[in-house]
């Protein structure tokens, strides 16, 4: 595939809200059961932007040419918060492809990384949270023309 | 040296499935053993932001307050499998102050505990924080500076 011309994508414009529901099994799972506090748990920096993308992950893996069991990993993130994030609040999430590269490594052969640069933004478009998140897609020999 | 208070956390299969219902993650190498270890991994695979959230939850506990995290930059090394006992670790590499508020940078790290203690560790997550912090804590941090 041709990594450059993902370099620039604009996602469709998403949406997200997290439910009650939703952030108490979230902090439960995440061994955080006594979490009592007003603004949601700090994790959902990433979670809110990648869940409220434009793509569902697997309509993301069919943009980027990878089968949903190939073993794709989250490789790298970086969250930047602006302003907390709430609970039950709708967000408009907004990204874009930010890079798309093919590495060689020794030990783990032919992988490309390709890093989503993604904002959530409040309903008078504040900025609440940059996310860029990298994921790591291992390609085969016979894929990697 | 000013150490964060630790973390210790088990990962649970039950709780991989909690988070994919949530993040509608259907990727089955979070669930299919056989698949995992068809892709030359160890064993079903812990979701990514699970492991960034242990980390947070080790700030969150230190700092007293969830909005002092104001960034937050890591590295996946490894993964984490169910049964695994990780430990949430960090260290204050700085001090620093932003308008009235004073900012710790921070090294974090996630490791997976091998064996009994002192087998050793396997670094599943490494990264930076930047993190607000109290009047109180700023005071305690300088104290075991001096100290």
């Amino acid at each position: 595939m041709d990594l450059e011309a993902l370099v620039g994508y604009e996602l469709p414009v998403g949406q997200y809200c997290i439910t009650p529901d939703d952030h108490q099994k979230t902090v439960r799972a995440i061994h955080q059961e006594e979490y009592a506090f007003e603004v949601a748990h700090p994790v959902y920096a990433h979670l809110a932007p990648h869940c409220g993308m434009g793509f569902k992950i697997d309509e993301f893996f069919d943009f980027v040419d990878f089968p949903m069991d190939g073993g794709a990993l989250y490789g790298e993130g970086d969250l930047t918060y602006h302003k907390p994030i709430r609970i039950g609040v709708t967000y408009t999430v907004r990204g874009r492809v930010a890079s798309a590269e093919r590495k060689h490594g020794v030990r783990t052969g032919i992988f490309d990384l390709i890093t989503l640069h993604l904002e959530l933004f409040d309903s008078s478009k504040e900025l609440i949270v940059t996310s860029l998140e990298t994921y790591v897609f291992p390609r085969s020999e016979n894929s990697a023309s | 040296m000013n150490t964060i208070p630790s973390l210790a956390v088990e990962v649970q299969a039950e709780d991989i499935e909690v988070i994919m219902d949530v993040m509608e993650d259907m990727n089955p190498v979070h669930v299919d053993e056989a698949l995992a270890h068809s892709l030359g991994l160890r064993g079903c695979v812990n979701q990514g932001p699970s492991n960034l959230g242990y980390v947070i939850n080790m700030l969150i506990d230190w700092a007293g307050f969830p909005e002092a995290i104001r960034h937050l930059n890591v590295r996946f090394h490894s993964i984490s499998c169910p049964g695994d006992h990780l430990e949430a670790r960090g260290v204050i590499l700085e001090l620093f102050s932003e308008g009235e508020s004073c900012l710790a940078r921070c090294s974090v790290e996630l490791v997976r505990l091998l064996g009994l203690v002192g087998e050793g560790t396997e670094l599943i997550l490494r990264g930076t924080a930047i993190v607000e912090i109290s009047d109180e804590l700023e005071t305690m941090i300088e104290v075991s500076s001096v100290g």
